[in-house]
């Protein structure tokens, strides 16, 4: 027999803030998503989420689960026991357009603010340059990339230290990485911009950030790395 | 309704979509470009997918002649020479864009030069990859350096209708719905590009991002643009089988079967025995998915409808270092792929045929260009695995250029004020009709998926014209409750308008091809005709039926004679992908 278990997603545009789903888990592999996507066709066609590639690589369905950020796609609901309770809330600290959908441009401007992507000192180069994995720089860049802008640890920042005055560990993870790149020609003056960022000053508290990565990126450890080089 | 004005118009947020947006703008920093899309740039789509990576000629040892004769013995020999010969040569100067402009990071041997492996059909290790999620390597950085550019983003707001201007000879622009607040809007364009991914989605399997529903295609065949190679549609043998999950269809790796992983069916038995018994699993993605099928439609499979993918004797270790991200992705769902069967189903993949193109990206329509998926003839019957992305690069690099050149010397026009209403008049629906859209797009998945498939025939291709018709009319009558804004219903209508459109062009060009040839297979025509060495064009005829044109294919480059007929999978070595296996579980 099918198990149920409740959806109970948290609306902030509409005149209930919350509504309950009662949704069945699928048999195998059920994550929030298939709830989400239950919830959807068969109980309420206006609810609105967000979600593209459902493998973790597009980063667009992050939500609050049961108060902690996490891909819908890759959050797991096969534990769950009949009957539990699953609450799922937008990402905090951005302005929601409605139900789980927030507005990701705030977190895109911080991408934009920090000035992170490449400013090459040889964009027309015509061969691969070579650069082994092995050196100190290039091995730290490798732990650090991988990000899928998903947003879960600037809203997890913002939660725990208030939005005001970080751009987020995400653009600050990429600003680090570009320090370290040698192809590279901004570092100094995009260290400099950085340079006051609260997150850099609160990095210590930023701990539980790391273990809500989706790709694993060690966080925390990259703003005390960032702030070792200001 | 809103108007708007730009220069460029770029339809799409997947990598043949940002590629053209940053060469536009760095062709003429000036050019006012905006690009729509319809889930959320970089984000949505393929590219961002992809696993395997980009084929690209770089080592001294390697050599173009190599890439392209594998590219068209892949496609069976019906490539268009022109825009395959223009996809190998061009790879290597994206890769170095990508590389030293903007800012990827690629796998690296010890020594610190590139790290570049093979995947199907290949003569040599050309593709070039970062572990094995490669796509948000490339989509990471595309996005972030379009972000830093002067470049109108619209996210979420999807391509409707192409405009023409009064003269109803050029496209002069596109409507777009914009999902959230609901608005329509006219956008005048001096050059408009399709880059909106294909209709792999069509199928009730599928591997492809789901917002994806043949969009570019479906407008580009309603405005009267020339389609080539239709009856092409690529699937992949190994799509995950989760039951009811999301999950199901997402592709493991093809490197799992050339390192020696086995396909069982539900009996235990290692079937390719039957089907190829010199190649088995490493046989080629066609012959391998139709294997399964068969055995699928035989209920030799699993109740749910899979066989099994056996790597266990590789272990564990082998398997950590190989495919990473694969084995998280199945731990992920309680199977352990060194101790457990994977069951697994061929999946709908990618889609060669698509809007024609010439080798500056322009598509029949005056103003209209089209590129990466959406459009046709670079891949001929099959894709080989790597050159998908590397289209989406080189063509989308060619499209922005071109753009950014037709922009300069064309003028705006102004939408011809009927078509206008007649688009906007069709968005009004009942409120009151009958049917479901999810029930309904299910049916066609369906539909698709038995008689439009891996599988076809006379018959099964006659049952679906008259399945496509009966869908037409029901979509007609689906209602649409509440607002424009934030209606997922209204999405899903148009979206299953879009898919009848391709599925109309797939059904027409497989029944016209009365032979079998790389992806398609017909059961009452298995055998490759020596004489199929054509191309089958369409386009929309004035009474809205489709007109075909069967052309001999051009062999400006090679003659069929010069290539022999077979790909195969390279076997794999154990070899370390670095930075992801340190990330594994
Ligand atoms: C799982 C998977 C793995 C793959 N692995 C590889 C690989 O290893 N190597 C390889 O070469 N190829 C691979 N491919 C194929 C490759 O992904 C495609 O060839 C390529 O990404 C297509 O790029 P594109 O830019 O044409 O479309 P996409 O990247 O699919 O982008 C389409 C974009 O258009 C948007 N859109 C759709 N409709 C509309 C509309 N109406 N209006 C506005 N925007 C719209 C979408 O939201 C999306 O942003 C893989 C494909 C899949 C599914
Ligand atoms: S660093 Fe990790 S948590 Fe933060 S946005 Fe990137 S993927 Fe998401
Ligand atoms: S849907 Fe792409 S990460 Fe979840």
């Amino acid at each position: 027999m099918t198990r149920h278990v409740i959806l109970r997603v948290k609306r902030a545009n509409v005149a209930s803030t919350q509504r309950d789903f009662d949704v069945p888990v699928p048999t195998v592999a059920g994550r929030v998503l298939d709830l989400l996507l239950y919830a959807r066709e068969y109980l309420d066609p206006t609810l609105e989420f967000r979600y593209a590639c459902r493998v973790g690589m597009c980063g667009s369905c992050a939500v609050t689960i049961n108060g902690r950020e996490a891909l819908a796609c890759e959050s797991s609901v096969a534990e769950l026991p009949a009957g539990a309770v699953l609450e799922v809330a937008p990402l905090a600290g951005l302005p929601v357009r409605r139900d789980l959908v927030v507005d990701l441009d705030p977190f895109l401007a911080t991408f934009i603010h920090a000035e992170a992507g490449l400013k090459p000192r040889q964009p027309r180069l015509r061969e691969v340059p070579v650069i082994p994995p092995g050196g100190a720089e290039r091995a730290l860049i490798e732990r650090h990339n991988g990000c899928v802008t998903c947003g879960a640890c600037t809203a997890a920042t913002s939660r725990l230290l208030g939005a005001a005055g970080t751009l987020g560990p995400a653009a600050l993870n990429r600003v680090l990485m570009l320090a370290l790149d040698e192809r590279d020609a901004k570092g100094h003056e995009r260290l400099a911009r950085v340079a006051g960022d609260a997150a850099l000053a609160g990095h210590d508290t930023l701990g539980p950030i790391d273990e809500l990565c989706p790709v694993g990126i060690p966080l925390s450890a990259g703003l005390r790395e960032l702030r070792t080089r200001l | 309704m809103q108007r708007r004005a730009c220069d460029i118009l770029i339809v799409g947020g997947g990598g043949a979509a940002l590629y053209a947006a940053l060469r536009a703008c760095d062709a003429n920093p000036r050019l006012r470009i905006l690009v729509a899309s319809k889930g959320l740039l970089g984000k949505s789509g393929c590219t961002r997918m992809v696993q395997g990576g980009y084929n690209v000629v770089l080592d001294p040892a390697d050599s173009f002649d190599k890439h392209y004769d594998d590219t068209l013995r892949g496609g069976a020999l019906i490539n268009d020479q022109e825009l395959a010969w223009t996809l190998v040569t061009q790879a290597p100067d994206r890769i170095f864009e990508l590389e030293n402009a903007y800012g990827c990071y690629f796998d690296r041997n010890p020594n610190g030069t590139i790290h570049q492996r093979a995947l199907a059909g290949q003569s040599f290790d050309r593709t070039v990859h970062r572990g094995d999620l490669t796509g948000i390597e490339l989509m990471g950085r595309l996005c972030e350096q379009v972000l830093l550019r002067e470049i109108e983003i619209l996210n979420e707001v999807r391509g409707l209708e192409l405009l023409f201007d009064r003269s109803r000879r050029a496209i002069c622009g596109a409507l777009l719905l914009d999902h959230h607040s609901g608005a329509l809007v006219a956008v005048k364009a001096k050059a408009v590009l399709l880059a909106t991914g294909g209709a792999a989605p069509l199928y009730r399997i599928t591997a492809a991002s789901l917002e994806k529903s043949g969009d570019g295609m479906a407008m580009a065949f309603r405005a009267g643009a020339e389609f080539a190679d239709m009856e092409m549609m690529q699937f992949h043998p190994t799509g995950l089988r989760a039951g009811d999950s999301a999950l199901t269809g997402t592709v493991l790796e093809e490197g799992l079967r050339g390192a020696g992983g086995h396909l069982l069916n539900a009996c235990g038995e290692r079937f390719m025995d039957r089907y190829d018994p010199a190649r088995l699993e490493r046989s080629t993605r066609d012959r391998v998915s139709r294997a399964s099928f068969l055995e699928i439609r035989a209920s030799r499979g699993s109740p749910e409808g899979a066989v099994f993918l056996d790597v266990r004797h590789l272990g564990k270790e082998f398997l950590l270092k190989s495919s990473p991200g694969m084995y998280r992705r199945c731990l992920s769902i309680g199977l352990d792929m060194a101790t457990d069967l994977v069951p697994v189903t061929p999946t709908a993949h990618f889609q060669m045929g698509g809007i024609r193109i010439d080798t500056r990206c322009r598509t029949s329509l005056e103003g209209l260009f089209a590129a990466g998926e959406d459009a046709g003839g670079v891949h001929g019957a099959n894709r080989l695995g790597g050159n998908g992305v590397a289209e989406s690069m080189v063509f989308g690099a060619i499209a922005g250029d071109a753009l950014a050149e037709h922009a300069a010397h064309a003028a705006l026009s102004e939408p011809d004020p009927r078509r206008l209403e007649e688009i906007a008049a069709r968005l009004e629906r009942p409120r009151d009709g009958r049917g479901s859209a999810c029930a309904l797009r299910r049916e066609i998945g369906s539909v698709a998926w038995e008689d439009l498939g891996i599988i076809r025939s006379a018959a099964s291709l006659a049952r679906a014209a008259t399945a496509l018709d009966a869908f037409e009319e029901k979509v007609d009558l689906l209602p649409i409750p509440g607002a424009r804004g934030g209606n997922s219903v209204l999405e899903e209508t148009l979206n299953i308008r879009n898919l009848i459109a391709v599925a109309r062009m797939i059904c027409r060009a497989a029944a016209l091809r009365e032979e079998s040839r790389g992806s398609h297979y017909r059961e009452d025509f298995s055998e490759t005709s020596p004489g199929g060495l054509y191309n089958i064009f369409l386009r929309r005829d004035e009474d809205a039926t489709i007109a075909a044109d069967v052309r001999p294919v051009r062999f400006t480059r090679r003659r069929p004679e010069e290539l022999a007929l077979e790909t195969v999978i390279p076997g794999a070595s154990v070899e370390a992908v670095p930075g992801l296996s340190e990330k594994a579980p």
